[in-house]
C-alpha cells in the first residue's frame, strides 16, 4: 500500500461504503420484517432516516459528544481506506479499535446512567471480539507470510482452504459486530432493551446521524473481511466473495430473528471458547500440514 | 351461585388484634376501601381465604392514627398509602410510607374534601416521619433528608407543591 | 466495595408497557435495591360513581384498563347484581364468560409477546402479537370493539351471539391452536429463551403466600387459588376445572403457566360454546341500590384474584365503589424479586407480574 493507493481506497471507500452500506440496512430491515410477518419499510428508509436526523435540532447533553462521535466516524473510513487498499490486516484492527474507544467515551462523556452501562457493556463486547480478530490477523500471517491485505491476491488459492475454521470463528463475532441478536448487549437497532437504547441513549439529531452513517461504513468493511477469505488471484474470485458476503449476511439476518438476547456473560464466555478453539485447531493443523 | 356477603362492625382499637389473628389463620388480606361518611371515613378491610370473605368494617374521625398491618400483610402498604392520599386517614407504622407522595394529587384529599381536623392530619404526620425521618438518616441519600424536613413544616395544602421534590425517593421506615 | 449507581427507570421505558417508576441502585449490574413509585396515571375513576349512575358507570369501569377492560366491565356488573339481588339469565351468563375467556387469551398472547420483546427476541413478539389478532377479529366481530366491548351491563349483556356465530368462533381458536403450538414450543425448549428465564426472580411457594400472591404469578410458585374454581356464573357448568399450577416459582414457570392457560381458555370456551342454553340475554333493572347495601365480588382476570367492592346509597348514583387489583397485590411479591438480580433481569421481573398499573391506579 502506497500513499495514492491508500488515497484513492480512502475517496472510493467515504463515498461507495455509505451508499452500499444504506442499501444493505434497507434489504435488513425488510427481509426482517417478511421474517417476522410484517411488511417492512421502503428499501431507502434508512436514507431517509438520516435525512431526517440530520434536520433534527441539537439537543445534546455537551459539546464533546459530537466530536468523539465525528472521531470516531473518521477513524472508521480510514480503516476501511486502510482495508481496501490493501494495507496491513493489524492496522485496520487498531484503528477500528480506536474508533469504537471514541464511542465509547462519547457515551461516558453523557454522565448519564444508561450510556455508562451501555458504554460498560460495549467494552465488554471488545473484549469479547478482539482476541479473534487479532488471532485472525495472526493465522493470516501464517497461512501468507504477510500482514497486508494485498497479500491475499497473490495466493493460488482461498484462504478458506487453509483457515476453515478461523472463518468460522469469524462468522461468530460478526454476530456481536454486527449488534444483532443474541449478542446485540450495548445497542441494536431496537429500542426496547433494557437500557433504552444503551451505548446511544443520549445521542440524537445530527450525532446520531453520524452513528448511522458509521454503522453502515461498518457493515461494509466486516462483509469485506468476509469476503477477504474467498479472495485470490482468479479474476472470478470477486464474484464468489461477493456471493458468500450475501449469504453469510442472510444468515446474520436470520439469525438476528431466531434468537433472545444473552446475558454478557454468556457473550463473553462464549467467543472466548469459540476464538480459542477455533484458533488452536486451526493453527495446528496449519502446521503439521 | 351466592357470593359470600359477611360484615362485622368493629371499632378502630380492636382491629390490629382481629388483623393478627385472620394473619393467624393464615387468611389473605383483600382489599382496604375507604368510604366518606358522615363524621368521618368508613374503612372495610377485607380478608378472603379461598371462597369465604369477611368483611371488618369501622368509622374513623381522622383524629387519632390507625394503627397499620402490614406488620402482618406486607402487600398492606399499598392500600394504606392510598387511603392516606386520597382519604386523609393517618396511619401509623407502614412498612414503606410514601408519605402522601404514593399519588400525586393536585389536591389533597379528593375522595374526602372536607378533610376535617387538619391539625390533627398534621400532627399524625409528623409522629410518623419523625419514625421515618430517624431510618433514612441512616440511609446515604442526601436526597431523601429534604423531602422529610420540607413534609413536615410546610401544611397539608402545600404538599402538592413539594411533591415533585419528595417523589424522587419516598421514606422507608423499614427497609 | 463496588462503586452504586442509581437508574431511574421509568416511567418512560420502551420495555415497560405500563408506566412504573422504580429507583434501581446498582452495584455494578447487580440490583441492591428497588425502591418503586407508582401515580403516574392516577385518574380518579372512582370519584366518578357521584356523576354516572349505577348503569352507565360499567362503560367507566371498562375503560378502566385497555388489557382487562372486558373483565372489570363484567366484575363490576357482577358486583352491581350482588349488591341489588339481581338474577341474571342464564345464556347471558355463557356468553360473558366466554368474552372473558376469549379476553385472556388475547391478554396472555400480549404479555407472551411482550416478554419476548424484553428479552431482545422481536421476531417471537411479532408472531405472539399477530396470533393475537385472530381475538380482536373475534371480539371486533362480535361486539363492534377490539379493545373496549361495551358488552356488558348490568343485569346482562348488550348483544347476543348467534350460535352459528359460536361455531365460528370455534372454528377459529381451533385453527389459531395449531400455530400457537409452535410458539409454545418456542417459548418452552428454545435455549437463549430458557436461559434468560429460568431461574430468575424465584419465590417459594411460602413467600407467595406471605406476600398473597394472586393469579398465574401465584400459581406459578404452587399457590392453587383461582377465583374460577368457586363456580361463579357459568363457571360452576364446567366439567372440570383444574388450575394451571407449577411448583418452580421463577420466571419460566410463570411464562409456562400463562402459556398454558390459553390452551385451557380454548377448551372452555369450546366446552360452553357446546352447552350454551337458549334464552333471554339480559335482565330489566327496575330498582336502585338500597341504602346502605354492601357487595364484594371476586373475579379471576388475566392477572389474577380481582376483588371489588360497592356501596349503595339508595340513589341511582352508587356510594363508592372500589376494585382492588391483582397488580397491586403482587408489587410486594415485585420489589421482593428485584432484591439482588442483574439488571438484565429486571424488566423480565417487572414483567412477570404483569403489571397493569392503569388498573391499580385507576
Amino acid at each position: 500500500m502506497n500513499l495514492l493507493s491508500f488515497l484513492i481506497a480512502l475517496i472510493g471507500f467515504a463515498v461507495a461504503a455509505p451508499v452500499l452500506g444504506c442499501l444493505i440496512a434497507g434489504l435488513d430491515r425488510r427481509i426482517s420484517a417478511r421474517l417476522q410477518g410484517r411488511v417492512g419499510p421502503p428499501l431507502l428508509q434508512p436514507y431517509y432516516d438520516l435525512r431526517k436526523l440530520l434536520a433534527k435540532d441539537d439537543a445534546t447533553v455537551n459539546r464533546y459528544q459530537g466530536f468523539y462521535v465525528a472521531l470516531a466516524l473518521a477513524l472508521t473510513i480510514f480503516s476501511g481506506a486502510v482495508f481496501f487498499a490493501g494495507g496491513n490486516f493489524l492496522l485496520v484492527i487498531f484503528l477500528l479499535t480506536l474508533s469504537v474507544l471514541f464511542f465509547i467515551i462519547a457515551a461516558y462523556s453523557t454522565r448519564s446512567p444508561y450510556a455508562e452501562i451501555g458504554a460498560a457493556r460495549e467494552i465488554i463486547q471488545i473484549m469479547s471480539y478482539e482476541p479473534m480478530l487479532i488471532l485472525m490477523a495472526a493465522a493470516f500471517f501464517v497461512a501468507t507470510g504477510s500482514f497486508d491485505v494485498s497479500a491475499a491476491f497473490a495466493l493460488g488459492r482461498p484462504i478458506i482452504v487453509v483457515l476453515p475454521l478461523i472463518f468460522l470463528g469469524l462468522v461468530f463475532i460478526l454476530t456481536i459486530k454486527l449488534r444483532k441478536s443474541p449478542f446485540d448487549l450495548s445497542s441494536s437497532h431496537h429500542a426496547h432493551q433494557e437500557l433504552v437504547k444503551g451505548i446511544t441513549t443520549e445521542m440524537s439529531g445530527r450525532t446520531l446521524a453520524l452513528v448511522e452513517l458509521m454503522h453502515w461504513y461498518e457493515t461494509v468493511l466486516f462483509l469485506g473481511w468476509v469476503g477477504l477469505f474467498f479472495i485470490w488471484g482468479s479474476w472470478w474470485a470477486a464474484a464468489l466473495a461477493v456471493l458468500v458476503v450475501i449469504v453469510i449476511y442472510l444468515l446474520e439476518i436470520l439469525i438476528d430473528n431466531t434468537f433472545a438476547r444473552v446475558k454478557w456473560q454468556v457473550v463473553l464466555v462464549s467467543s472466548w471458547a469459540v476464538t480459542f478453539v477455533t484458533v488452536a485447531v486451526n493453527l495446528f493443523i496449519l502446521r503439521i500440514l | 351461585m351466592d357470593k359470600p356477603q359477611v360484615f362485622i362492625d368493629i371499632t378502630c382499637g380492636e382491629l390490629h388484634e382481629r388483623v393478627r389473628d385472620y394473619c393467624a389463620r393464615g387468611w389473605h388480606f383483600a382489599n382496604l376501601c375507604g368510604c366518606t361518611v358522615d363524621g368521618g371515613v368508613e374503612l372495610i378491610y377485607s380478608f378472603s381465604d379461598g371462597l369465604p370473605v369477611e368483611n371488618l368494617r369501622l368509622v374513623t374521625d381522622l383524629s387519632r392514627p390507625i394503627a397499620s398491618v402490614s406488620d402482618c400483610f406486607p402487600n398492606a402498604f399499598f392500600f394504606e398509602n392510598e387511603t392516606h392520599d386520597l382519604f386523609g386517614v393517618p396511619f401509623s407504622g407502614i412498612s414503606i410510607d410514601f408519605d402522601g407522595t404514593f399519588y400525586r394529587v393536585s389536591v389533597p384529599t379528593p375522595m374526602n374534601p372536607g378533610a376535617v381536623n387538619r391539625a390533627a392530619l398534621e400532627a399524625a404526620e409528623t409522629s410518623a416521619t419523625a419514625v421515618a425521618e430517624a431510618a433514612v438518616a441512616e440511609t446515604a441519600e442526601a436526597t431523601a433528608a429534604a423531602p422529610t424536613a420540607t413534609a413536615a413544616t410546610v401544611p397539608a395544602a402545600e404538599a402538592p407543591a413539594a411533591t415533585p421534590a419528595a417523589s424522587s425517593a419516598p421514606l422507608e421506615a423499614d427497609a | 466495595m463496588a462503586e452504586r449507581t442509581i437508574i431511574p427507570f421509568g416511567p418512560q421505558h420502551p420495555v415497560l408497557p405500563e408506566p412504573l417508576h422504580l429507583d434501581l441502585v446498582l452495584e455494578d449490574e447487580r440490583v441492591v435495591e428497588a425502591i418503586p413509585q407508582i401515580g403516574f396515571i392516577h385518574r380518579g375513576l372512582e370519584k366518578l360513581v357521584a356523576k354516572k349512575d349505577f348503569q352507565q358507570f360499567v362503560l367507566v369501569a371498562e375503560r378502566i384498563c385497555g388489557i382487562c377492560a372486558f373483565g372489570h366491565s363484567l366484575g363490576y356488573s357482577e358486583t352491581v347484581e350482588a349488591l341489588m339481588g339481581i338474577e341474571v339469565p342464564r345464556r347471558a351468563e355463557y356468553l360473558r364468560v366466554i368474552w372473558h375467556e376469549l379476553s385472556r387469551i388475547h391478554s396472555h398472547l400480549l404479555w407472551l409477546g411482550l416478554l419476548a420483546d424484553a428479552f431482545g427476541y422481536e421476531n417471537l413478539f411479532m408472531q405472539c402479537w399477530r396470533l393475537r389478532e385472530y381475538v380482536l377479529d373475534i371480539f371486533e366481530a362480535t361486539t363492534g370493539g377490539r379493545v373496549i366491548l361495551t358488552a356488558c351491563k348490568v343485569g346482562g349483556v348488550e348483544q347476543d351471539i348467534e350460535d352459528g356465530e359460536l361455531a365460528g368462533i370455534v372454528r377459529v381458536l381451533d385453527g389459531m391452536r395449531a400455530e400457537y403450538g409452535e410458539l409454545l414450543r418456542t417459548f418452552l425448549k428454545d435455549r437463549s429463551v430458557k436461559s434468560r428465564l429460568v431461574g430468575v426472580g424465584h419465590l417459594t411457594k411460602e413467600q407467595a403466600h406471605e406476600f398473597a400472591c394472586v393469579g398465574p404469578f401465584g400459581r406459578a410458585s404452587g399457590i392453587e387459588e383461582d377465583i374460577r374454581l368457586f363456580g361463579f356464573g357459568a363457571y360452576g357448568d364446567l366439567s372440570n376445572f383444574e388450575p394451571v399450577v407449577s411448583q418452580d416459582g421463577d420466571g419460566y414457570a410463570r411464562s409456562e403457566v400463562r402459556a398454558r392457560e390459553i390452551l385451557q381458555s380454548i377448551d372452555i370456551i369450546k366446552e360452553l360454546v357446546e352447552k350454551i342454553p337458549a334464552g333471554p340475554i339480559d335482565q330489566k333493572i327496575k330498582d336502585v341500590p338500597a341504602e346502605g347495601a354492601y357487595a364484594v365480588s371476586r373475579l379471576e382476570q388475566p392477572r389474577g384474584e380481582c376483588f371489588y367492592f360497592a356501596k349503595g346509597n339508595g340513589t341511582k348514583f352508587l356510594e363508592r365503589f372500589r376494585i382492588r387489583t391483582p397488580t397491586s397485590q403482587n408489587i410486594a411479591g415485585m420489589v421482593h424479586t428485584l432484591q439482588g438480580c442483574d439488571l438484565a433481569d429486571v424488566p423480565l421481573n417487572v414483567l412477570t407480574i404483569d403489571p397493569c398499573i392503569s388498573c391499580t391506579e385507576r
